[in-house]
């Protein structure tokens, strides 16, 4: 059965805007943000269903801001910042995927965006476990998909 | 970020939406009195939400989305007619494919004058939508505005914003507003506009460049709207707000107005650009993306029209 969004929006708008004020660093990039992630909802309300709505509009949320950071290309100004821009940057795994819906992704029609799981892992400290679950993949299916984005993340942390 | 309490397991706690894998962490973390404090201030910004009446943000939510599902609906129509050929005669793609590079040398023709830009002092700023698409340097592009506002790992995605839409992925924001009574109505893509609506246009670059805003309806008549002659584009410095000096009052013609914001980082002249609308056949005045020299980018919005 499909969500109603608006009930949603009253219920989830405000970890919504938090979620995207801490990434984006900006209220009125981060409102945008808010109301693009609703729109999507309503856009793909057929699709949506959610055992615990919180988790799936964390993840809308943090792919809207991932699009948004790497729109922008803005210089990072912590080391967070950094982090996040590079994974924002990266390229998904493989190109058929990535020419593809990212939203589509997170509906359930496709894999999760490897950018964010590596979000979830990197910057919100979850363990593989925790994006295997969120996400629904295996545990390997997580790890695999971050081996690629994992060394050059991993350097950034270093450096700072 | 609190990497052993972190904030998206409080939203969980807040939420009461704790899986069964993070029971045992949540139940850990509610022992902290910082994360009390934390939940909180999490709580008090949450009612603060509910107070200030979420509902109208979620209309205008609501009308963004139908909207943007208006418009891709026209384009995938647009594309199953080009497809089977209806609508657009070859003769005319031929005409847009043959149409040589903008930077020619300018000419003096002024614009077809079928609407006058009303000399009329706008109060609050006024609103509307964009659908970017850059850098079309290929061929005859079929992708529409529509489409580009619907395919978000693709095309810069929209969004609005309290002073209009945001070209996401190209450092403008076009905003164009109705003045209703008393206030000033945001319009977006589909947004149904009639005769006399006073229409305020305002733009903010978040890099320099150079911009032209010109308008198009479906009798084919063509406004100028920044600069308001045919001329060179205007340049827009980073993050200076410009609001156009006249609110532009629609006329009585039916169809659409079809606003259209091209950019480049370089100076460059519209005269060109006016010829490109002109030649546009009348089927893709409403639909049709300009094949544009490359570093130049493009957004439309388009207004349908209707007698009140």
């Amino acid at each position: 059965m499909s969500l109603d969004v608006e009930n949603l929006y009253l219920r989830y708008a405000p970890l919504v805007r938090r979620r995207c004020q801490q990434l984006l660093h900006d209220s009125a990039l981060a409102d945008d943000a808010v109301q693009e992630v609703f729109v999507n909802c309503l856009r793909h309300q057929d699709d949506m269903t959610a055992e615990y709505p919180s988790s799936l509009l964390f993840r809308i949320a943090t792919n809207v801001c991932l699009n948004v950071l790497r729109a922008r290309r803005r210089h990072p100004e912590t080391h967070d910042d950094e982090v996040l821009l590079s994974i924002a940057s990266l390229e998904d795994e493989g190109s058929a995927l990535e020419a593809r819906s990212l939203l589509a992704r997170i509906f359930g029609k496709e894999e999760e965006s490897t950018r964010v799981m590596a979000v979830m892992y990197h910057l919100d400290g979850m363990t593989f476990d925790e994006v295997a679950k969120e996400t629904g993949m295996s545990i390997s299916g997580v790890r695999k998909r971050l081996l690629g984005l994992r060394h050059r993340v991993q350097a950034l942390k270093e450096v700072a | 970020m609190d990497s052993q309490h972190p904030d998206w397991l409080l939203e969980r706690i807040l939420l009461d939406e704790v899986p069964p894998h993070l029971l045992e962490r949540a139940r850990l973390a509610q022992q902290d009195p910082e994360v009390q404090v934390r939940l909180e201030t999490m709580r008090q910004a949450d009612q603060r939400f509910r107070e200030i009446s979420p509902t109208p943000a979620f209309a205008e939510i609501r009308r963004i989305a139908e909207g943007r599902d208006r418009a891709e609906a026209a384009a995938r129509r647009q594309a199953h007619r080009r497809r089977w050929g209806i609508g657009v005669p070859v003769a005319a793609l031929g005409l847009v494919v043959a149409i040589a590079p903008w930077h020619g040398r300018p000419t003096s023709s002024p614009l077809p004058d079928g609407r006058t830009t009303s000399a009329i002092s706008t109060g609050a700023p006024l609103t509307s939508s964009v659908s970017p698409v850059s850098g079309t340097a290929k061929a005859p592009e079929i992708a529409t505005a529509a489409q580009a506002s619907a395919a978000p790992a693709e095309y810069p995605t929209l969004a609005a914003t309290e002073s209009g839409i945001r070209a996401k992925g190209d450092a403008v924001t076009l905003s164009i507003h109705r003045q209703g009574e008393g206030k000033a109505e945001r319009l977006v893509s589909g947004d149904t506009v009639h005769p006399h609506d006073l229409l305020q246009i305002s733009l903010e670059a978040q890099q320099r460049m150079y911009a032209c805003i010109v308008s198009l309806d479906a009798t084919g008549s063509l406004t100028a709207h920044f600069p308001e002659s045919v001329g060179s584009a205007i340049a827009l410095e980073p993050g200076k707000h410009v609001l156009l000096p006249h609110a532009y009052e629609l006329d009585e013609s039916r169809g659409f107005e079809r606003f259209w914001l091209i950019w480049s980082d370089k100076p460059f002249e519209t005269a060109q650009l006016s010829a490109r609308l002109r030649a546009l056949p009348p089927a893709r005045r409403a639909t049709a993306i300009l094949e544009l020299p490359a570093g130049f980018s493009q957004a439309s919005v388009l207004l349908p029209k209707a007698q009140r």
